[in-house]
């Protein structure tokens, strides 16, 4: 159609349509469906009511009540406390894991009361964690850490008392020998003048360890002197540890 | 609202909150608990994604140096963050290392032993270091000295690390970590916490802003313009301190000579402990601090004038044991010695 024909009224129009309808005889024939529909039609609009009232809400609501919530609250707690324990679990064994991995890192349990089992355990396990396997450059950088743990741990065990005092000088002197193995089998490693270095401060150490116990035994209850031995051992046992660890030369 | 109709609402409520709280309380249990990578599984048609992954960001670019043998000269510039992480480690020789605003690294390495030197960057992590022949090869050792320079944003932090060579680092306002066997390392200008570790070389720190963290055995330790705590310790080295202003500060050494000049401020706690070193304090005269000095045979003096001298005595103790309270006091100073002596005076800040 153009601008320029006339415009069809009404009844022209629908000449118009029954003209192209004769022309075209399969537009008459509509669309059949593929199958009949009226079966599943039927099954619905002939389907039971229930009434509203008859809905048993609050039997349903009952399914939901407080002794459930609990139920299920305990359960979550279960889950949730069983989660943490599985993963803290994990997390411990792969610490393990790394542990055994860590080659010539001295182990040192000495065998003296669960206090001082525990305290010491906790220096290894610091210790057992370093990177002493990794890049030798970077061996010595878990040294100090170790050392504060122990030291710490083994001052506060110190305060303990006498006989705790004595068992955690023990603990020393059983992890000073195991470090001074641990230096001496790396010995061929390292370089010499960084050896003597190290032998030269132990000796330093062990003159002052020994002139605080020569003042310990004329004054036992000394807490300057105490503190002197406990702070020179920890040095001792921090010294030998980083020399353990350092890198080859 | 009738009461039941409360209670329904309440339990509608009351279930998904507990459910969410589980949900949030065990979710950092899994956040923070590291598992261990999972080899990738073979793809099958049952594990095909329901919806399509958005697509990964783009790996950062690395530059990598060295191949498994080692170059034995490194000369780039690199696009870098301006706080990534730079981790430098050498055997022998010397590293510097210092900071210009720009966000690149500029790295000049080179070793005259055989080719050792690897270098591994992205845009926030670089690492650089000279591999030893022997390990890597299996023959030689001849591993050379290595002499690194490397220029980056000053927002760096830095790991670095040697066995028998010197280590500088000016600038830095990341966090610095250094340890060395037999090398002196000084450290200069720094902008956050400091950790230094090592046996035999001479270890000086200026002008750190934060805390100070220094370990030596032989070697002499030198602090000065500490902003934040110090924690120094050496066997036998010498320790000296000057212009500390952090609230706490531990100094101990076994025959090492301990120095202190500065002041103490009124809420600082400083302890020094020697065993057989002397311990030397030079506080400002400004000072107000009580100091605690003990020994069991070492000689304390005291040239600070106006100190107020107590002596403590206990009966069944040999040790001497003093309290000098200068301007009525304010910090607390503990100097504790086993044969070495403690001398305390005044100078003029």
């Amino acid at each position: 159609m153009t601008n320029e024909e006339p415009l069809m009224d009404d009844e022209q129009a629908g000449d118009a349509v029954a003209k192209y309808l004769e022309e075209n005889p399969e537009l008459l024939q509509g669309i059949v469906p593929e199958h009949d529909l009226w079966p599943a039609i039927e099954s619905r609009i002939s389907a039971r009511v229930i009434p509203m009232s008859a809905r048993p809400a609050r039997a349903a609501r009952r399914s939901f009540g407080w002794v459930p919530m609990l139920i299920a609250a305990s359960a979550l707690i279960a889950a949730s406390a069983g989660v943490t324990y599985v993963l803290t679990t994990r997390s411990v064994l792969q610490g393990r894991a790394v542990a055994s991995n860590v080659a010539n890192t001295p182990a040192v349990i000495p065998a003296t009361t669960d206090t001082q089992s525990r305290v010491v355990k906790q220096g290894e396990t610091a210790a057992t964690q370093s990177r002493v396997g990794s890049v030798a450059v970077h061996a010595a950088d878990d040294s100090p850490k170790i050392t504060q743990h122990s030291r710490a741990a083994m001052q506060l065990a110190s305060r303990q008392g006498d006989n705790d005092g004595d068992a955690m000088r023990q603990t020393y002197d059983s992890e000073i020998t195991t470090l001074r193995a641990a230096l001496d089998a790396r010995r061929g490693q390292l370089n010499p003048s960084t050896v003597a270095v190290i032998e030269q401060n132990l000796r330093v150490i062990d003159e002052a360890i020994s002139q605080s116990k020569a003042a310990l035994a004329k004054d036992p209850n000394s807490r300057l002197l105490n503190d002197q031995l406990d702070r020179t051992l920890a040095k001792k046992t921090g010294l030998l540890r980083a020399a353990a660890l350092l890198p080859s030369a | 609202m009738s009461n039941t109709h409360m209670k329904i609402r309440m339990q509608r409520l009351v279930l998904p909150a507990v459910i969410a709280a589980f949900a949030i309380g065990a979710a950092p249990c899994w956040a923070q608990v590291p598992t261990p990578p999972s080899p990738p599984s073979p793809p099958s048609p049952a594990d095909a994604p329901v919806s399509p992954r958005p697509p990964r960001p783009p790996r950062p670019p690395r530059t990598w140096f060295g191949g498994d043998h080692g170059v034995a000269k490194i000369d780039t510039l690199l696009p870098f963050s301006s706080n990534g992480t730079i981790d430098l480690s050498l055997v022998s020789g010397t590293m510097k290392v210092s900071t210009w605003d720009r966000n690149q690294v500029r790295v000049v390495a080179s070793t005259t032993g055989e080719p050792s030197l690897q270098l591994d960057a992205s845009s926030t992590h670089l690492t650089l270091e000279q591999t030893r022949s022997g390990s890597r090869r299996g023959r030689g050792d001849d591993i050379g000295t290595a002499t690194y320079d490397v220029t980056v944003p000053s927002g760096t932090r830095a790991s670095l690390a040697a066995v028998s060579g010197s280590i500088n680092a000016t600038g830095l306002r990341g966090a610095v970590d250094a340890s060395n066997v037999s090398g002196s390392m000084d450290l200069r200008d720094l902008g956050a916490s400091l950790n230094v570790e090592g046996v035999s070389g001479r270890i000086t720190v200026a002008n750190v802003a934060s805390d100070a963290h220094v370990e030596n055995v032989s070697g002499r330790v030198s602090l000065t313009g500490v902003g934040g705590s110090v924690n120094a310790e050496t066997v036998s080295g010498g320790i000296s301190l000057a212009g500390v202003r952090g609230d706490r500060v531990h100094v101990t050494t076994v025959s090492g000579d301990i120095d202190f000049t500065g002041s103490v401020p009124s809420s600082g706690r400083y302890d020094f402990e020697t065993h057989s070193g002397d311990a030397r304090l030079k506080l400002a005269s400004n000072t107000q601090a009580t100091l605690s000095v003990e020994t069991f045979s070492g000689s304390v003096s005291n040239d600070f004038p106006g100190a107020v001298r107590r002596k403590n005595s206990d009966p069944d103790d040999d040790s001497t044991n003093y309290d000098f309270i200068i301007n009525r006091g304010g910090g607390r100073v503990r100097v504790e010695t086993f044969s070495g002596s403690v001398h305390i005076s005044k100078v003029n800040q």
